[in-house]
């Protein structure tokens, strides 16, 4: 059995998306919004406030709180931030899988794998690039020799 | 290596440029009309336009643009052993398909798609997450077209076919028996608003003015206009529901070519359907009363991806005979086994399958009683809604009554058939017992005193499907279910 974690890139990217779009919803808001004081310290107030507990409480815990591991015979995924879940997925379920590789992602660890199954699915998210394309290949020819 | 990869991209293979018409939006060629009528009011000019609309032109340019990037963007291939594609926001979600997962392809080509020679293909694996949505859907050329359908059907070359084509007949009995009114009112709703949306309401006020003036002048009784009004809307969805269905079955053939089922129907819209024998999962005979009472059925199969459209219904066999249909599918499907009834249930509990429609039929008028106590003066509405929704009620009564001597259940050489009756329909599932993933007992009150029980069988393809079966004793249910190892009894 492997075992396989997000990567901590994942989540400095994941962080600095999120800090940079509050800043944008801060811009427009104080260009758009100066006359309506009140709603604008709102809509600021509260995008920080998101940004700062996704930030700083919610992704850590969900990070460190996310294990995969891929056995011979089954895929397991432990995951959750303050409801956790376990799944589970037999290999000789897998139908198809689909790989989501985004640009820079070596930098950035934004790499998913989606495992199509009988009836549902289920997403590795913020591998390593490398990891990836190692579980990817693998899955496939896993799905492949089962036929 | 950086301009090799963007070369290679580029050159890859992509859909029809058809598609990227389909990909702007909805609204996208009311914008054009008045551009193209001040182009040439200005004779031309294009620079005077350009100064006069360049926002309206702006818009339509990053609409258009949009809907390129995205045509741009989805590229897939067809190879020897699978289709590889790539789908989503630049194309970043790359799938590989073995075509040994494929349950079926379905094509269709539209009036608009045969005038640029090019087809809709849905893929489908019993791998899919959204509701009545594809793994895959493409708009191909006809060569790619031609490439992927000579993959599938190339291990067939040279294999008996046999096929079945219906009587046009049978196509019409089909089309009258499953057109829903419902959905015919939807449709006919939906064209309605759209039609007001663009000319105002008068059509839909005059449509309304018309049918009340030729009704009231038609019948001798006085009914309200609002009644007519809904009557009227619900014969004209429903006889719309029947053109539809009459035209996407008319032309159906269903034939059988190795491992392989091709089932091709339409007059305006074309379609075919390529389903792969071994991932039907189910084969499910239905009938309505008067189809029993006719001995005729249709055939529907489940497998992943057919008959999965909007207002489609997935059949194999549109209208067939009791008598012609187990030759039919033995010719379509000859490895599939034909179960009997082990467990039937018994005519002394009737209680249990017409309680709920008799409870239903004496709460109408119990319901109308409180209404027209609540509100006197509709007392005329409330009567003639009270009478018609009487109607439905007692015909349910009758098809439950009736569904005593067809309900029951049996295993048989690997395969399972469930008999029973859902609302207005009777339906005889067979399926591979394997597929069954989880059985229920239940009881209710009056079962338990009976000692009679309920079950509900799961069995799982693309979905988890649940078939409810009504009143079987209780021991006995038990004993034919551990025959087949589902132990009911929990120590």
């Amino acid at each position: 059995m492997k075992r396989y974690v997000p990567s901590r890139k994942a989540l400095n990217s994941i962080r600095i998306i999120i800090f940079v779009l509050a800043a944008a919803v801060t811009a427009i808001s104080h260009i758009f919004l100066k006359d309506h004081n009140i709603i604008m310290w709102i809509i600021i107030c509260i995008c920080w406030g998101t940004a700062i507990l996704y930030g700083v409480f919610f992704l850590p815990v969900y990070f460190r709180n996310t294990v995969y591991n891929i056995s011979e015979s089954d895929l397991r995924k432990k995951t959750g931030m303050i409801f956790f879940s376990n799944q589970f997925m037999k290999i000789r379920a897998i139908q198809y899988i689909s790989t989501i590789i985004t640009p820079f992602s070596k930098l950035t660890a934004l790499n998913f794998i989606i495992v199509n199954a009988w009836g549902g699915r289920m997403i590795f998210c913020f591998l390593n690039r490398d990891e990836a394309l190692e579980i990817s290949s693998h899955l496939n020819e896993f799905a492949k020799n089962k036929m | 290596m950086l301009e090799k990869h963007l070369f290679s991209y580029i050159f890859k293979s992509r859909q029809h440029p058809i598609k990227i018409f389909t990909y702007t939006t909805s609204g996208f060629w009311l914008l054009l009309i008045p551009l193209a009528r001040k182009l040439y009011r200005l004779s031309f000019n294009v620079a005077e336009w350009f100064r006069g609309d360049w926002l309206d032109i702006m818009i339509i340019s990053v609409i258009f643009g949009f809907a390129f990037l995205r045509w741009f963007f989805i590229t897939f291939s067809i190879d020897n052993n699978s289709i590889r594609t790539g789908t989503g926001y630049f194309g970043l979600i790359k799938s590989d398909i073995d075509y040994n997962v494929i349950c079926s392809v379905t094509c269709s080509q539209g009036p608009f798609y045969r005038f640029f020679g090019c087809y809709k293909v849905c893929i489908d694996t019993n791998a899919n997450f959204i509701r009545r949505g594809h793994d895959v859907t493409l708009t191909l050329k006809r060569s790619d077209f031609k490439h992927l359908t000579n993959i599938l059907k190339e291990k067939n070359i040279g294999k008996v076919k046999y096929s079945y084509t219906p009587k046009k007949v049978h196509l019409i009995i089909f089309s009258l028996l499953f057109s829903s009114t419902l959905s015919g009112v939807i449709l006919l709703s939906t064209l309605m608003i759209q039609v007001s949306r663009i000319i105002g309401r008068q059509l839909e006020q005059k449509y309304l003015i018309i049918v009340n003036e030729r009704i009231q002048n038609f019948l001798t009784i006085n009914l309200p206009p609002i009644a007519i009004a809904a009557a009227s809307v619900i014969v004209v969805g429903w006889l719309y529901s029947l053109a539809v269905n009459l035209l996407r079955h008319w032309n159906f053939t269903t034939v059988r070519q190795g491992d392989c089922i091709i089932i091709k129907s339409g007059f305006i819209t074309n379609r075919e359907s390529v389903i792969m024998r071994d991932k039907i999962y189910a084969v499910d005979v239905r009938q309505n009363f008067f189809m029993r009472m006719f001995q005729i059925c249709s055939v529907n199969i489940d497998c992943a991806g057919y008959g999965k459209g909007r207002r489609q219904i997935a059949v194999l066999l549109p209208v067939t005979t009791n008598r012609e249909v187990n030759n039919s599918l033995k010719i379509l499907m000859p490895e599939r086994m034909n179960p009997h009834n082990k467990l039937k249930s018994r005519f002394r509990d009737f209680i249990g399958f017409t309680t709920p429609p008799f409870l239903l039929g004496i709460s109408i008028p119990v319901l109308a009683y409180i209404l027209w106590r609540i509100f006197p003066e509709w007392l005329v509405i409330i009567r003639f809604v009270a009478f018609i929704a009487e109607i439905p009620a007692f015909w349910l009564f009758v098809v439950k009554f009736s569904s005593i001597f067809t309900t029951g259940i049996g295993f048989e050489d690997g395969y399972a058939v469930l008999n029973y009756c859902k609302l207005y329909q009777f339906h005889k599932v067979t399926i591979p017992a394997d597929q069954i993933s989880r059985i229920d007992y239940y009881q209710t009150i009056l079962q338990k005193w009976g000692k009679n029980c309920s079950l509900r069988i799961y069995t799982y393809s693309e979905t988890v499907k649940c078939h409810k079966i009504k009143n079987f004793p209780l021991k006995q249910a038990k004993t034919l279910l551990e025959k087949q190892g589902y132990h009911m009894e929990i120590n």
